[in-house]
């Protein structure tokens, strides 16, 4: 049964117009409420304008290998004892990017509210940051450490830990 | 607001984001987090997150129940929680001081209870409640109980949930000892009351667990079918004076030494009762050693209640010899799951390495078959646990099958780290100080391990009457989770629309190989 795939286009904020499946797009609750509110065929472009092109092609990418997955439910977190940092296979490879691009990523699926790209994105920074120390958290993302000498003293009585094993 | 939005850092994060990534992290995680920069620390000031933190990830701590009654506000319980198993992991006391002076006293979940002649002091130690109950238990014994007399010898039993216990004693004879609880709720501002006053028929290796309303005594004067001693444990309403129960035979809970062998407990609705004493399981140099557990509900002790596991896997008789001597075991509360654990404590020569012993700090599940199966995936210690990977559901004190034998056989709990900490981290650590070691535990919630030692060695000094001064010290050792591994993948898999153009350093691949980082033995005072 062969369907003419409806396609939407988007105007990325550096200007830069993308043609992408309907159902791909609308991953991103913020696009699918907005083209609801529309109605009807959508002919003219829609402006993304706090996120640049790279990015999306990125978003989009997930999306795409996403798109047949389950809406998430709104409230599917609520018992986060169950929480878990594990990510499928597939988003850790995708997730391998620099870190400027991983903040783009997670920044973009805030705004355009895909919930599971978020997640999987904060997943990614938190596996970045368990079990390291305020020193090496730092070092990982380059934190400029802005604490005054004083209150620096006192993060550092704070247990070393030497080795990993 | 961050401070600029254009920014794609960490640091530069909006808070709802920022929100989202401490909702993956434990308490410790978060801190560290917040302990990098003003703007990071400010997250961990802010009430909601706070509250978040504290109630996915210690919900069954103490502080949470004060956040909860109103008493403490989330930052604050967060930071409390923090500090205080920081102070415990790196013996690192917040203070130290004489609380009085007693003949006996018991210290369970923050509460002192003690002896000083007929007074006994009950005082909440966690600051919070100012009040400390004082009362004379004579006194409140013979307003009552005339029957019980004068030259009575008490001595403290058990605490829990504002219910004391004690042993009445007047002579070894049958039918001249009680057991009374006293609600000594600190909570309150009531005087303390007698709940109950129970005459025991033994006192033979008494033990008491109670929750607010319900309390069981047992004693090991049961007999089994095989004409060896059983526990038999009865059952006290402390608000139904009219209640009756008939006493409880625990079979196949072999061990005897309350804390070594045998551990009791009263959690969330249920007698938990766990024994590492069972009957072999094979022969000769084969036999795989299992915990015994059971549980019922707490107002229920009848066998049709009862559900057992007996196939919790604890270790076979090939890990090598084991110092009986040094077995402690106990079950504990996970304060991030509520869960209830088996924590034991083990001196072993294990093979290969049969010249050391070895002090292990294991821990296990225990799971029922009504159990509501839930998974525990988190990673943070030590509730981010899962199951064995070897078969539990077999029915009850059935003989293993030989494949069964065999998974069992190449089943290594050294190799499964969530499960066993080994006491030393480091090979130059300050060696262990022999039978000198007057207290042992296990804080579950910091991964620590708490030794009380006398030290000879650096404190002792000479009197003026010439007897050597001999100096209680803390030993701590703790651990906690390692960061992730990263494991950087060939340039090929990594999807192709990634930036392109200028060389970037991409992110690593992080995996979990449970692996931990150990702290120095401490010792405090130092």
């Amino acid at each position: 049964m062969a369907t003419d795939t409806q396609t939407i286009r988007l105007t990325t904020s550096d200007n830069v117009e993308m043609t992408v499946e309907r159902a791909v797009a609308e991953r991103s609750i913020l696009i699918k409420n907005l083209l609801e509110d529309l109605g009807g065929e959508q002919t003219e472009s829609i402006p993304v304008p706090n996120v640049a092109e790279p990015v999306m092609k990125k978003v989009i990418e997930w999306c795409e290998h996403h798109k047949k997955d389950p809406p998430t439910t709104q409230d599917d977190d609520s018992d986060s004892r169950k929480k878990s940092t594990d990510i499928d296979e597939w988003d850790q490879k995708f997730m391998q990017v620099d870190q400027e691009m991983l903040f783009e990523i997670i920044l973009a699926a805030n705004y355009l509210d895909i919930k599971a790209l978020l997640d999987v994105g904060c997943k990614t920074v938190a596996n970045m940051i368990k079990g390291k120390s305020p020193d090496e958290i730092r070092k990982t993302f380059n934190i400029q450490n802005d604490f005054t000498p004083e209150e620096e003293d006192q993060i550092r009585r704070e247990n070393e830990w030497a080795e990993d094993r | 607001m961050h401070p600029n939005p254009m920014s794609r850092r960490l640091d530069h994060l909006p808070f709802d984001v920022l929100f989202l990534v401490l909702s993956y992290l434990n308490i410790e995680d978060s801190f560290h987090l917040g302990q990098t920069c003003k703007y990071l620390s400010s997250i961990l000031q802010e009430g909601k997150t706070c509250r978040r933190l504290v109630e996915t990830r210690a919900k069954f701590s103490y502080e949470h129940q004060l956040a909860n009654d109103g008493q403490l506000n989330y930052p604050e319980a967060a930071r409390r929680i923090f500090d205080r198993r920081r102070a415990f992991a790196t013996a690192n006391p917040f203070s130290a001081f004489v609380v009085g002076y007693g003949t006996s006293f018991i210290y369970h979940d923050g509460t002192l209870c003690y002896f000083d002649g007929y007074t006994i002091h009950v005082q909440d130690m966690r600051g919070c409640s100012k009040i400390s109950k004082c009362f004379n238990i004579r006194d409140m014994l013979q307003a009552s109980f005339h029957t019980i007399g004068h030259n009575v010898r008490l001595g403290l039993l058990h605490y829990n949930e504002g219910i004391l216990t004690l042993l009445a004693k007047r002579s070894e004879r049958q039918g001249d000892n009680w057991l009374i609880a006293v609600d000594t709720d600190s909570s309150s501002e009531d005087a303390p009351k007698i709940l109950a006053i129970q005459p025991l028929r033994s006192t033979y290796k008494l033990v008491v667990r109670n929750s607010k309303h319900y309390l069981y005594y047992g004693t090991f004067t049961g007999t089994g079918n095989a004409g060896h001693s059983e526990w038999i444990f009865q059952l006290v309403s402390l608000f139904n004076d009219n209640a009756q129960y008939q006493p409880l035979q625990l079979q196949n809970v072999l061990g005897s030494d309350v804390g070594s062998t045998v551990a009791f407990e009263v959690h969330q609705g249920y007698f938990y009762a766990v024994s590492n004493e069972t009957h072999f399981r094979g022969e000769g140099g084969n036999w795989i050693n299992f915990y015994h557990c059971i549980r019922f509900p707490v107002d229920n002790p009848t066998d049709g209640a009862l559900e057992v596991n007996d196939r919790v896997y604890r270790r076979k008789h090939t890990d090598g010899t084991i110092h009986d001597w040094w077995t402690d075991l106990a079950l504990k509360t996970d304060e991030h799951t509520g869960e209830l654990l088996i924590v034991e404590h083990r001196r072993e020569w294990l093979i290969p390495h049969v010249s050391e012993k070895k002090r292990t700090f294991y821990q296990q599940r225990m799971t029922f078959a009504s159990d509501v199966h839930e998974e525990h995936t988190d990673s943070g210690p030590p509730s981010h646990d899962t199951p064995l990977e070897v078969p539990v559901e077999l029915s009850p004190c059935s003989d293993l099958a030989e494949f069964e034998r065999e998974q069992y056989m190449n089943y290594d709990l050294s190799n499964k780290p969530l499960k066993s900490h080994p006491e030393y981290g480091f090979s130059d650590d300050p060696p262990h100080f022999g039978t000198s070691n007057k207290f042992r535990t296990y804080n579950l919630s910091c991964s620590t391990f708490l030794d009380i030692i006398q030290d000879t060695r650096q404190y002792s000094s000479i009197d003026p009457t010439g007897i050597t001064v001999k100096c209680l010290r803390l030993r701590v050792g703790s651990r906690s989770r390692a960061p992730l591994a990263s494991q950087k993948l060939p340039a090929e898999v990594v999807p192709s629309s990634a930036s392109k153009g200028k060389e970037k350093a991409k992110m690593p691949r992080y995996m979990d190989c449970g692996r931990y980082r150990y702290s120095r033995i401490t010792l405090w005072p130092p």
